[in-house]
């Protein structure tokens, strides 16, 4: 059963001189339990296509179904909605508060749930046990490692239970090791939690280990 | 909501510890400009209590006795007093004016005259002193309300009064005798004042304008039309009360209303409006000046003072676009992201705020709040109310600094939150 679904998908970038199509007449779509890797060279529209993916952006045509919800006409706060319950993020550059600690950094898609604080610390510590970083709970993000912020936005993404995850070059940043120990993660989540992972990556290795490649160039899928 | 932007708030505690500083001493500066500006405003602010509006004032002088208008027959007592009182009809008679009465010529409701005189009955006051001629309809010409419980106007205007007896002001009647009723009291003066027998009160008034509320008296004058030597007066005034929607300037300014005003030896030397007398003794004590010179600088100050706050505000709340983003990307509406720092400014607004109070509280207890100006009379001159009450005094004070506190701050967080709530998260996040 497709989780995610592209159909005549098209975005546009407009400025007064000059118009770029980041992506064009993409169609694919991503079973549930499917980890996917999404490849092509700089500039192809991978980060376009996982951002039009996780409702971050909007296509200028086509339609993007997910979990068998279409994102058309879907208001500002129904999407942040959408998100909240459905996608859980892994960038390249962590995209971490540095003012907030840990705990609350990994916190933070569960506050927009209207939960109890109690509820919410003890989910945040639960996922931070599972990514081996329950001792630095109370640490700020400037004190962590590249790996140890990278597995912090881990925690982040899943603390909300969503289906699907979406990581955008998440060992872009990191060395050789700690890129593994993330992909390491990635894998458990996708195998034992039976989640969705839609990654963009440069690296030919990390892709092959995933249960399928789409290549883009120029904006157009080629596999 | 609420714990969140606590948590925020404390997670940020490097940068808003100096944010925090600036707002305590903010509050306090606030504190020095509103507390003076406030009670002035108040003051001022305060009913005339009659109506000035529709009064004039006219003079009248006798020709030099070398002028060729001069009559030495028209200057005979009993011939001259009855020149007065057909100048009186005539003015009467005229098509602007519904009353009139006349004045004491050196005292007038608008002239600067400061007489003071102290009573003591339960509490010592100190009160202005007026004069009028009784059974002329002095109260109802300048437009005095009645009190309950007390002859009402027509019925003091016809009062013939007796040696010490007086007309007061509610305010004096409240104050010295808030259980009961006023009228027929005795008011024990100081030093060589006799006492006075209390026989009529009128609602306050604010006589003087420019100044602020006062407790007042009126004894009866008797200047007019004869002094005490039996001699008939070579100056005298009327005030006279115009019809409603009569115009007191043009009224002033019609010559031959003055021409018409001739009799015997008697000539019509000004007309003023009372509001014309009280803008220029106002002038003449360099308060108009000085109130708009004070006021364009308080303004100019103020206004650069909450600019700044506002645009350290706007500034800080600015740069946390990337944050909005991250918040945008896990689920956060704008609404939600604009109300979250929206209440950080208010929580640290309400925390600085008190500190800030707490503080001026020690400077206030020691040297006192602001008072109403009181120019050359004494505190005991004033009606107590609200700011010679130091609690109620502070507290409204403080309502008034922490709402422009808040307005100032809201404005500085509210329409950048705004917009970076609206930005694409995309957008947001490379702005790191």
């Amino acid at each position: 059963m497709a989780i995610i679904t592209l159909h005549e998908v098209n975005r546009i970038y407009r400025t007064k001189e000059i118009e770029t199509h980041a992506l064009e007449n993409v169609n694919f779509s991503i079973e549930k339990g499917e980890f996917v890797s999404i490849m092509g060279p700089s500039g192809c529209g991978k980060s376009t296509l996982l951002n039009i993916i996780g409702l971050l952006d909007k296509p200028s045509s086509g339609k993007v179904t997910i979990k068998d919800v279409s994102s058309e006409n879907m208001s500002d706060s129904k999407l942040a909605q959408f998100r909240n319950a459905n996608l859980g993020f892994v960038f390249q550059s962590f995209h971490l508060i540095n003012s907030l600690n840990v705990l609350d950094n990994v916190e933070i898609p569960l506050i927009y749930r209207n939960m109890k604080a109690s509820d919410r610390r003890k989910m945040a510590a639960a996922v931070l046990e599972r990514v081996g970083l329950s001792h630095r709970m109370k640490h700020f993000p400037s004190q962590l490692s590249g790996g140890q912020c990278q597995r912090v936005a881990i925690a982040r993404a899943i603390v909300g239970n969503p289906d699907i995850i979406l990581a955008d070059e998440p060992t872009g940043n990191l060395d050789s090791r700690m890129g593994h120990e993330i992909m390491e993660i990635l894998h458990k989540l996708n195998k034992e939690d039976g989640r969705t992972i839609v990654m963009v990556t440069h690296n030919e290795a990390q892709a092959a280990l995933t249960d399928r490649i789409i290549r883009f160039f120029d904006g157009r899928q080629v596999e | 909501m609420i714990k969140i932007a606590l948590k925020n708030l404390w997670a940020r505690r490097g940068n808003n510890i100096w944010l925090a500083i600036e707002l305590v001493v903010v509050t306090i500066i606030a504190w020095l400009i509103i507390d003076p500006v406030a009670v002035r405003v108040y003051d001022t602010a305060q009913p005339l209590g009659y109506d000035r509006d529709r009064l004039v004032q006219l003079w009248f002088n006798t020709y030099d006795t070398l002028s060729t208008r001069y009559d030495r027959a028209a200057s005979e007592k009993d011939i001259a007093g009855k020149h007065i009182a057909d100048i009186r009809r005539s003015l009467e008679k005229l098509p602007q004016v519904e009353r009139v009465t006349p004045t004491s010529q050196y005292y007038s409701p608008e002239s600067p005259s400061t007489n003071l005189t102290s009573f003591w009955s339960t509490d010592t006051i100190q009160a202005m002193e007026g004069y009028y001629v009784p059974e002329t309809g002095f109260f109802a010409t300048l437009g005095a309300s009645s009190v309950e419980g007390s002859p009402t106007i027509a019925e003091i205007d016809d009062m013939h009064l007796g040696d010490g007896d007086i007309i007061v002001t509610e305010d004096i009647a409240k104050h010295l005798f808030p259980n009961g009723n006023a009228v027929g009291q005795i008011l024990e003066g100081r030093d060589y004042y006799k006492p006075r027998r209390i026989v009529g009160v009128i609602g306050n008034v604010r006589l003087k304008g420019f100044t602020n509320t006062r407790f007042y008296t009126f004894s009866q004058s008797n200047m007019f039309p004869v002094y005490y030597s039996g001699k008939v007066s070579e100056n005298f005034s009327f005030l006279a009360r115009l019809r409603p929607g009569e115009s007191t300037e043009d009224f002033a300014e019609d010559e031959s209303i003055r021409k018409e005003l001739r009799k015997g030896n008697y000539y019509c030397s000004s007309i003023k409006s009372l509001d014309a007398l009280a803008k220029e003794e106002e002038k003449n004590r360099g308060v108009t000046g000085g109130k708009i010179l004070g006021t364009c600088l308080l303004i100019f100050f103020m206004g650069s003072l909450m600019l700044g706050v506002t645009g350290i505000f706007w500034l800080q709340t600015r740069s946390r676009s990337h944050e909005a983003g991250i918040m945008k990307s896990f689920g956060a509406s704008p609404r939600f992201i604009t109300a979250t720092m929206m209440w950080e400014g208010v929580l640290l607004v309400l925390f600085t705020w008190a500190i800030g109070c707490l503080l001026y509280l020690q400077w206030g207890l020691n040297n006192g709040l602001a008072e109403k100006d009181r120019l050359i009379i004494s505190k005991a001159s004033c009606p107590p109310d609200w700011v010679t009450d130091f609690p109620v005094h502070f507290a409204i004070i403080s309502a008034i600094v922490l709402a422009v506190l808040l307005i100032v701050v809201c404005i500085g967080i509210y329409i950048p939150a705004r917009r970076i709530s609206r930005v694409n998260p995309v957008d947001a996040l490379r702005d790191e």
